[in-house]
């Protein structure tokens, strides 16, 4: 275990799955409060990535730690500690925002209901139509209502910003900084927004072929 | 530190946090039914079956398990027994089959994907779902079965017990069962 703690630590992580894409010795730390941004062309393994923290059955070796405990472990107590922002996120797409998230009540602890609420009301969102309604950018902002009013310590965006215009977009980062200070969390970002890479984020890593080549402090 | 692919299990969970899942399972599958979950309402056919598939507690079980009894019969229970589990199938599809956008359908299962449950909790709720089914309908069909025999034959063997154990519990609880233990693997990637 390195003596510094992090937030999350990925220790030499390597895929054993025989049938899906891998990931090859991945190895990165990110500390507690900041925000880092992963890139890399299409198919590169960032998305991949991400499912290695979040699917619960993911092979793999190596180790994933989230304050410095084996995610996988005790995956339903650490799951409720990261805020999950992804196309590849599951709900019910017939039933509204709200009905989606009086479904979240029942698992995750800690559930802000108000917060939801808040939330979606700044962002302009409207919790009774359905969510299959919603545009793309609506959907992201809705999935990030939905991961803050769990109250989580990491985040895990993934394109989120893509289909949102640039004037939100400013405003979706003022919101993060503000999560970052405010609640002491972390931010782990994919993206393909040159922009975005060089001036708003603490750490960039860049990912070809399933290996992490780069991940560096954005000075 | 370093990790095999195959996970080892955390140690047991606290005897409260187990109840705690259970109950978190419990509440969601109550919100999500009470919401509807927006495909057709397998119910009826559930039920239709169900009646269909009651002549099983009609078969001269006596009879069945004599010498030399024509082995059309057994082909006849067993096509009901598959009615019945079909039956009882469709009465599981409410906690299985949601739809999911654009009319695709999905499991609840996959919805739950990553969510923070104990998938072993997810399995023992629907297992408790389906044995509760099963209890019901049984106890119904040895009141039946007991009581057609009384009147038929005026005695009960142990055969009118086995036949509807097996066939309305067993066999059903095994069928059934298994297809939710196999809609958890598909999730292992």
């Amino acid at each position: 275990m390195s003596e510094e703690k992090y937030l999350l630590e990925f220790v030499g992580v390597t895929g054993t799955s025989r049938k899906n894409y891998k990931l090859q010795d991945i190895t990165f730390s990110l500390p507690a409060g900041f925000i880092a941004g992963i890139a890399g062309e299409n198919g590169a393994g960032k998305t991949t990535l991400f499912d290695y923290i979040m699917h619960p059955k993911k092979q793999y070796a190596g180790s994933i730690l989230l304050n410095g405990k084996e995610i996988h472990d005790d995956y339903v107590s650490l799951r409720q500690q990261i805020g999950f922002v992804s196309e590849k996120n599951r709900f019910f797409m017939e039933k509204s925002a709200r009905e989606n998230a009086k479904l979240a009540a029942c698992l995750f602890d800690g559930w802000d209901s108000d917060l939801f609420e808040k939330t979606m009301k700044e962002m302009g969102v409207s919790l009774s139509r359905p969510l299959s309604k919603l545009s793309r950018g609506e959907y992201m902002k809705y999935q990030t209502a939905y991961a803050m009013a769990h109250h989580p310590v990491l985040y895990l965006l993934d394109e989120v910003t893509a289909g949102m215009d640039p004037v939100f977009r400013i405003d979706y980062f003022k919101l993060l900084q503000s999560l970052l200070e405010e609640e002491n969390t972390s931010v782990l970002m994919i993206s393909h927004i040159q922009e975005e890479m060089d001036r708003k984020m603490d750490f960039v890593g860049v990912m070809e072929e399933g290996r992490l080549v780069s991940w560096e402090e954005n000075l | 530190m370093g990790r095999k692919s195959v996970r080892n299990v955390a140690a047991a969970e606290p005897e409260n946090l187990t109840g705690l899942q259970r109950q978190k399972v419990r509440d969601y599958y109550e919100t999500l039914l009470s919401q509807g979950t927006g495909a057709l309402s397998p119910d009826i056919v559930a039920y239709l079956l169900l009646c269909i598939s009651m002549i099983l507690l009609f078969v001269p079980v006596q009879e069945l398990f004599a010498e030399g009894n024509d082995s059309d019969l057994f082909l006849i229970v067993w096509g009901f027994t598959l009615l019945f589990t079909t039956a009882v199938s469709f009465y599981m599809m409410k906690y299985h089959s949601v739809t999911y956008g654009n009319n695709k359908s999905e499991t609840v299962a996959d919805m739950l994907l990553y969510m923070p449950v104990d998938r072993r909790e997810n399995r023992r709720y629907l297992f408790g779902v389906l044995a509760g089914f099963l209890k019901k309908t049984t106890i119904a069909g040895l009141i039946m079965q007991v009581g057609v025999a009384l009147i038929a034959y005026r005695c009960v063997s142990i055969w009118n017990i086995i036949y509807i154990l097996v066939l309305t519990f067993v066999a059903p609880l095994v069928i059934c069962g298994s297809t939710i233990v196999l809609r958890d693997v598909q999730l292992r990637r």
